[in-house]
């Protein structure tokens, strides 16, 4: 089902599904059979090749809106479906569960999407029941024709009902691995796996109540029915952004334990963060039938035994995690979540082995002393904005430049707030060059952008930002630029609702929900690994930027759903309408229901998979024109010094209003 | 500041989408001129101070709940949806939100079309993360 205002869409796509089909199957469907192994389903990393490349920074077209200008007749102040080389493949609703995640996996001939939820509860299509939000299953093989296989509700280990508190529920977090890529132990482990798919997913929210929460690998070798394999670290809290290594096995979760996980043989009592309340508990899952503990792990000074003031960081004790990703022998740690940002590199072996190590504390695994912490660490970094910006996502890319190594992370903070809280400041994407991991340097700044950096999406619809004052200027010499403390706030004067009213336009911050960056892809496959940068912004949507010239990104597509106003069933039932998207309260008492892209990823055929945070479902959706011409998919001129114009036809599909600038 | 069922508000400023809608004016605009069952219910939960407990008294068991927080204890955004039955072939819903509190922060009706249309809010319980 696609929404109304997708009609002219459905009929373009269907006069035109036999040339998408074609000209799309080199491109979707054949060029990247051994995608799967790269991280974190196998160990090669992928090589980008940056440049020097100057390219035609391109304004990105206005959204399309419901209503173009506000008027007593038409007072509809969303977006509508906007696309700016992108298109819309597919869709469904997800029964109208918010949903956190997308993980879409290779899985035999198939291609399984795994949408991890938010708590809440919502109608099963498939029995019609009334089922606390879990994980939604579906073949998406063919993306144009999702077929919903299964949700597997959460748990009730948590107590989540629906009709009480929602506080410990949720599966917000997920990830696959196969049994046949997985490590085994011995021949009849091997044999016992091969074959199968097992999903690890967190069970109850991060926010929840203390002591109810856990992790859980299940059998989804058939994702029609999946079955619970095994329960790990039940008694958990704050749950949030795990890490599987499906080619060792290893697995970083983001927990926390408390007093109900106190009798767990792996249970590591007192470790202390500021903000979220998590670290990292790290097992090996090569069977995910019999977890092996590892250790607990975080930033130094969050250990139980740390007294004082931190040594490193920007609070005592510091931030907690979101979440770590590991490639190579390397482990990226993004700390702070929408504040007080800290990015942390760490060698992984001596993360694995350190409490192994001669000389290791006897209580090294739970409790390391202060060195033992140390010990891994090559390097730290705080983000733009220090106490206004979070570190929610560290994605690295390895490349080359002119022939020498140059690595990258690719940072994003954590929009928190309702539509551009007064004070916050705009969360963005930022680039850091990593090459010399002991000494960070921050690159692709922009001075003149609220955050500081070339990868940011102004609230004007018109891309103008709306309301920015002088931030803050706190004293920081760890983000690698001498003013990088430096950060725009919003004011307290943005929508059209504010004081004085009717003084400000209608725009990004004005749909009642989250406007600002909030994560990017995760997975290492090519074609888009070190071109482009993949990033859902809330309110914003997808929002894509062209990085082969690291040093000078620029934004080349997007895509923002349509609000879902017809019915939450696929076809607009079981659950009839008016519509999916869930609203959010902004300022003064502003309620909109709104598009809120939550999380993006991609799988191995280039299909960029996005999930909405309030209910609208999941999209699935192709790069093309000048997008796809950046990943490599038509004529960019070798990908060096052109004009990056591609073979980009008219800028985009149609939708963007075609006013480029 | 508690904002509840604001009768008193007469003018809905279209032109700026503030939809903190009069109910005289909010039933005025809408083709249902009779309040159904579950409106009426809505507009007695007392925003600011009433429970899980007192909305599932008032309104039953919600078609649909959320609640989107995820790893920072200040995030929650716990809502509740009702379906109605328009019984002119059309539905809207009834969307009821809490703060970390449990207490009803807002209470809006969501028509077909997508228009919501804010019936109550307490003002000190929005967003400020």
């Amino acid at each position: 089902m696609f929404p109304k205002r997708n009609k002219l869409f459905r009929q373009t796509l269907v006069s035109v599904l036999p040339t998408i089909s074609v000209s799309a199957g080199a491109f979707l469907f054949g060029a990247y059979a051994l995608a799967q192994s790269y991280p974190p389903y196998g160990p090669n990393l992928p090589l980008a090749h940056f440049d020097h490349g100057k390219r035609q920074n391109v304004t990105p077209p206005p959204p399309n809106l419901m209503c173009p200008v506000l008027s007593p007749t038409c007072e509809d102040v969303r977006t509508a479906q906007s696309e700016w080389n992108t298109q819309l493949l597919g869709y469904d609703s997800l029964d109208g569960r918010s949903t956190y995640q997308p993980v879409v996996v290779h899985q035999g001939n198939r291609y399984i999407a795994y949408m991890a939820h938010h708590a809440g509860c919502a109608i099963n299509r498939l029995n019609l029941n009334n089922e606390v939000n879990g994980t939604s299953l579906l073949d998406v093989t063919d993306p144009q024709h999702p077929v919903y296989l299964a949700h597997i509700p959460n748990s009730p280990s948590d107590g989540a009902t629906c009709t009480g508190s929602l506080d410990a529920a949720g599966n917000q977090i997920v990830h696959v691995c196969g049994g046949d890529t997985l490590p085994s132990s011995s021949q009849a482990e091997a044999n016992r796996k091969r074959g199968h798919y097992y999903m690890l997913r967190t069970n109850g929210n991060s926010s929840g109540q203390p002591g109810t929460e856990s992790h859980e690998v299940w059998d989804v070798t058939n994702p029609s029915s999946p079955t619970l394999l095994k329960t790990i670290d039940s008694g958990a809290t704050n749950t949030h952004k795990d890490w599987w290594e499906c080619y060792s096995g290893v697995a970083y979760l983001v927990a926390n334990d408390g007093q109900a996980s106190a009798g767990s043989a792996d249970s590591a009592p007192g470790w202390q963060q500021s903000g979220s309340t998590q670290h990292m508990k790290i097992y090996n899952l090569h069977d995910p039938a019999n977890p092996e503990y590892i250790r607990d792990f975080g930033f130094p000074g969050q250990q139980p035994t740390a007294t004082g003031q931190a040594i490193e960081g920007l609070l005592t004790p510091p931030t907690g995690i979101h979440g770590p990703i590991s490639a190579g022998n390397r482990i990226y740690a993004a700390y702070g979540v929408g504040s007080n940002g800290v990015i942390q590199i760490l060698d992984r072996s001596k993360v694995l082995d350190g409490c192994k190590a001669p000389g290791a504390s006897a209580n090294c695994a739970k409790s390391p002393t202060q060195s033992e912490m140390l010990a891994p660490q090559l390097g730290w970094f705080t983000i733009p904005g220090t106490s206004l910006q979070g570190g929610h996502t560290s994605f690295p890319i390895y490349g080359e430049e002119d022939g020498k190594p140059r690595n990258l992370i690719l940072v994003t903070s954590e929009e928190g707030g309702n539509e551009c809280t007064a004070g916050s400041a705009p969360h963005g994407g930022w680039l850091f060059d990593v090459t010399d991991e002991a000494h960070p340097k921050y690159i692709a700044e922009d001075p003149n952008d609220p955050a500081r950096t070339m990868m940011d999406v102004p609230n004007g619809f018109d891309n103008k930002w709306v309301g920015i004052v002088p931030g803050n200027g706190v004293a920081d010499n760890h983000c690698g630029t001498t003013n990088c403390s430096q950060s725009g706030i919003y004011g307290a004067s943005v929508t059209p609702q504010d004081a004085p009213v009717g003084t400000n336009p209608n725009n990004f911050c004005n749909q009642g929900a989250r406007f600002g960056i909030h994560s990017s892809t995760e997975l290492f496959y090519p074609p888009y690994y070190g071109r482009l940068a993949i990033l859902a912004w809330f309110a914003g949507g997808l929002r894509v930027f062209d990085i082969r010239n690291p040093d000078e990104p620029r934004p080349v597509a997007y895509f923002i759903p349509a609000p879902n106003d017809n019915g939450c069933g696929p076809k607009g039932g079981p659950s009839p309408g008016p519509g999916c998207t869930m609203a959010n309260t902004g300022r003064n008492g502003h309620t909109v229901n709104a598009i809120h892209t939550n999380n993006v990823e991609v799988d191995d055929r280039g299909l960029i998979y996005i999930a909405d945070r309030a209910g609208t479902g999941m999209h699935i959706i192709k790069l093309t024109g000048q997008a796809a011409a950046a990943a490599g998919n038509g004529n960019d001129n070798g990908q060096g010094n052109n004009t990056g114009q591609g073979n980009d036809d008219g800028q985009g599909n149609g939708h963007g209003n075609g006013n480029q600038r | 500041m508690i904002l509840a069922g604001v009768f008193g508000l007469a003018s809905f400023s279209v032109a700026q989408d503030t939809e903190v809608a009069s109910l005289a004016t909010w039933i005025c605009a809408s083709p249902v001129v009779a309040l159904d069952e579950p409106t009426r219910q809505a507009l007695k939960i007392e925003v600011g101070s009433a429970t899980r407990e007192d909305v599932a008294r008032l309104m039953g068991k919600p078609w649909r709940t959320s609640n989107d927080a995820d790893c920072e204890a200040e995030q929650y955004g716990e809502a509740w949806e009702y379906l109605v039955d328009e019984s002119n072939g059309k539905f809207s819903r009834i969307h009821v939100a809490f703060d970390k509190d449990g207490k009803v922060s807002v209470v809006a009706k969501i028509q077909q079309g997508g228009k919501p249309v804010v019936l109550a809010y307490a003002a000190e319980k929005e967003h400020q993360h």
